[in-house]
């Protein structure tokens, strides 16, 4: 089965909505400048992309993929993930969208992001794109929608195959893949790659990178400066404004705003913290208010992502461009722990729970999620070596029926009450 | 009446009680090393090399309580590594001196993690296997097969020649042979050996020493080839999917009429099919037949997959597949509506059956396959 025609009115109908929420978040009064900056980038991305699929230009679809190489080429990268996740909310069709995926035999045993995306493209919901490069690692359900979405939309494809290991050689032959992917992108779209183009954009990465180290090691100040959904942004934007400048300015303004707050002493505006606490996996995307909450009315804040990382060995070298990718998609935020052995997110995660002195740690369970078979291992690492007790919040990651916003509150709610005894012990 | 197979039964005792078998014990006890394996891609012969039994750690062939098997892994890993966790944690295996896994799905992989972590079994290697065909990728799997024998080298303290993989890539080599024998016989209309005794011979293949089954299959094939069972099957079918090894649930199938010809199966046709070329150097070899055989749906391009089944609904004429996909298994999921497009083109249909590993043929399965059957047969008739 192919896809015969591509519909892409839903997609602009969630444009629209996404733009009114954007817009309307960007100019609330207390927005701060990070806060507001992110919005209007977020808007840019996609205008441009909506401009491109109007104009028939080109579109092509890096699931994670360094989009540094998607920009040097001058192509319009859409982000399926995070698209989908856009779509979806805009739209609120959470119950209809999952209903499609099993309709056409994606059962609900899979993680429903993927769900999505599956059943946006047997849909034909999302834009067409001339190409279609996607890397095949992190999770099973990310290579299997992947493969999905290429076999229907059936548009010259390139799988970047992810090594297991990382050695010298592993590298290498990633390298060689992303080689492999400029000439298939280079050969069907007909643009040419900009290499001293994408030299430049592997210096902004390298920036970019500095910036996001910067921002880490401010939130290890007592109180922390940031707000506890801001984590989130920074990886979207990680890949959506890789090696560009529009997200060299997001990130450095975000760092000035939390410097500011850290040389004051003060924390986030209206939080008095009372609790450090380490994320260990992905919050529901529906309810990203629920970290609001947790911040504002529990003073629990969220001081480090274990999947929001590079390794501390990631250095680009514009001379060496694509191996410089490679070593910046194996080492740094996701693909690092989700592409890796538990005994690596234990590690990771006992190194951030000390050195961002954290009271506790969450893992929001997601459902039907394999990276689920982490967690016994990781609560007990935490508790074991360093007496960090962790909480596992049920929820889907784009599913809000699965687990009600009230329910997650209250799991959480029990949970600082947990930790409150432990401080008064 | 059906006539009994006596080396069949031979098979049986040898392999079973899964997974100490006496068998087993004794081969312990006069020195012998035992190592276990848990997916396709984990070269059995490298082991073989080292003089130690390869043996396959698989799930109980039956639904068990997997209470340790969810706390460690949690529910939401497919219900195959959740049974070899339980088996694990129930300290099952602890007869075997250590344990290989890979990367292929994340369901080995987490359940190697925690093997590994908990200390059930030593960790000797987990490989990373390549999701492609070309060049590059045997090039990769090539320095894992490396790599893997070095670390095998140092776990058991002596040497492993090429001359001594030559020797097992060979005995192994025979394996497919005879397995392909059997499997052919499948093609008549009318086969000497259903579906279910076919799968008791691969449950046993993985759970001796190869130049033991070697011998057993080879009067195995001979004692069958002798033999006439009762054809009257309905449709002729095909059943695909990660892993089944309970033997009742192929039998309930075939018992409703579907004769189960072929299949696409993790420890079906997906293990044997082919042969390692001895022309080469051993371990390119095996680099080679491993990334080349009927491919794991998790490889990329899907059409390497569905064009082996397409060629094998041909050739064993085929009418309508079983896609039993155990729980939470992603890659089957993810594959089962591509696959299902590209078969039904040809006019091939599929029931697919969402099982927990291990589980046997429910009244619900039955209705379902008995629906199947008489649907394909309606097709025929019609044609």
């Amino acid at each position: 089965m192919k896809i015969d025609e591509v519909k892409t009115d839903m997609w602009f109908k969630a444009m629209d909505s996404w733009f009114g929420m954007c817009r309307h978040m960007a100019e609330k009064p207390s927005s701060s400048k990070a806060n507001k900056l992110y919005y209007e980038l977020y808007v840019k991305y996609y205008e441009r992309l909506i401009s491109a699929t109007e104009k028939g230009n080109i579109v092509v679809h890096p699931t994670s993929v360094p989009t540094e190489i998607i920009y040097a080429m001058d192509l319009v990268p859409m982000l399926v993930t995070s698209s989908t996740w856009q779509m979806a909310y805009s739209l609120k069709m959470f119950d209809k969208v999952l209903a499609i995926a099993k309709d056409y035999g994606i059962m609900d045993e899979t993680c429903s992001v993927h769900r999505m995306i599956g059943a946006f493209a047997f849909k034909g919901w999302f834009p067409k794109p001339v190409a279609f490069v996607y890397a095949a690692g992190g999770c099973d359900a990310f290579c299997g929608s992947s493969r999905l979405l290429s076999h229907l939309y059936d548009v010259p494809t390139y799988c970047i195959d992810t090594p297991y290991h990382y050695t010298g050689q592993d590298i290498a032959y990633l390298t060689l893949q992303l080689d492999e992917m400029v000439n298939l992108l280079e050969e069907t779209t007909g643009r040419k790659m900009d290499w001293d183009r994408l030299k430049e954009s592997i210096t902004i990465a390298q920036k970019q990178m500095e910036l996001f180290q910067e921002i880490r090691e401010l939130r290890k100040a007592v109180p922390s400066p940031m707000e506890n959904r801001r984590a989130w942004q920074l990886n979207w934007f990680n890949w959506i404004y890789a090696g560009s400048d529009d997200g060299v300015a997001f990130f450095r303004t975000l760092r000035d705003e939390l410097k500011e707050r850290v040389e004051k002493g003060v924390g986030v505006p209206g939080v008095e913290e009372k609790f450090r606490l380490l994320d260990l996996f992905m919050a529901p995307a529906h309810s990203f208010k629920l970290l609001d909450w947790m911040q504002k009315e529990r003073g629990a804040n969220i001081v480090s992502e274990t999947l929001i990382r590079y390794d501390n060995d990631v250095v680009l070298n514009p001379d060496k461009p694509l191996e410089s990718l490679a070593r910046k998609w194996a080492g740094g935020p996701l693909w690092n722990e989700l592409q890796g052995t538990t005994d690596d997110v234990v590690r990771a995660a006992v190194e951030d729970a000390k050195a961002y002195k954290v009271d506790g740690a969450i893992w929001w369970d997601n459902n039907s999620c394999r990276q689920c078979g982490c967690i016994r291992m990781t609560r007990d690492g935490l508790l074991d070596k360093i007496g960090i007790p962790t909480a596992l919040v049920t929820c889907d990651i784009m599913d809000p029926a699965f687990t009600t916003y009230d329910e997650m509150k209250d799991s959480l709610a029990q949970f600082f009450e947990l930790l409150d005894s432990r401080e008064r012990s | 009446m059906t006539m009994k197979l006596k080396y069949l039964d031979e098979m049986r005792e040898i392999g079973n009680p899964y997974p100490n078998s006496e068998y087993i014990e004794k081969w312990k006890e006069n020195g012998g090393k035992v190592i276990g394996w848990i997916c396709n891609y984990v070269p059995e012969e490298i082991i073989h090399a080292a003089k130690m039994l390869p043996y396959r750690m698989t799930g109980a062939s039956e639904e068990i309580e997997m209470e340790d098997g969810d706390a460690y892994l949690h529910i939401y890993s497919c219900s195959f590594t959740r049974s070899c966790c339980q088996l694990a944690v129930e300290g099952k295996f602890k007869f075997l001196d250590g344990f290989v896994s890979t990367a292929m799905c994340d369901g080995s992989r987490r359940l190697a993690d925690v093997i590994d972590h908990y200390g059930f079994v030593d960790l000797i290697a987990s490989l990373g296997v390549p999701r492609k065909f070309d060049e590059k990728s045997e090039a990769l799997y090539r320095r894992e097969i490396f790599q893997f024998k070095k670390r095998l080298e140092a776990y058991s303290e002596s040497e492993i020649s090429d001359d001594s993989i030559r020797d097992s890539i060979r005995l192994y080599n025979r394996t497919r042979q005879l397995l392909k024998e059997l499997y052919d016989l499948r093609k008549l209309d009318a086969p000497p050996v259903s579906g279910a005794e076919t799968l008791e011979v691969l449950n046993a293949v993985t759970r001796m020493p190869r130049e033991k089954f070697n011998e057993i299959l080879e009067k195995l094939l001979a004692e069958i080839k002798g033999r006439r069972l009762n054809s009257d099957w309905k449709v002729r079918l095909m059943i695909d999917g990660s892993i089944i090894q309970n033997i009742d649930f192929v039998k309930s199938i075939e018992e409703l009429g579907g004769l189960v010809a072929m299949d696409g199966l993790c420890n079906g046709a997906r293990y044997w099919e082919g042969e390692v070329d001895t022309g080469l150097e051993p371990i390119p070899a095996l680099s080679r037949y491993y990334l080349n055989k009927f491919p794991c749906p998790r490889f990329y391009p899907p059409t390497v997959r569905t064009d082996k089944v397409m060629n094998l609904i041909k050739e064993f004429r085929i009418e309508g597949i079983i896609c039993q996909i155990i729980r939470y298994c992603n890659t089957h999921t993810w594959d089962f509506p591509i696959l299902r497009s590209e078969v039904e083109e040809i006019g091939i249909p599929t029931l697919r059956l969402d099982t927990e590993y291990g589980q046997g043929a429910t009244g619900r399965i039955k209705t379902r396959v008995q629906a199947f059957i008489e649907m394909l047969q309606e097709r025929k008739v019609a044609r």
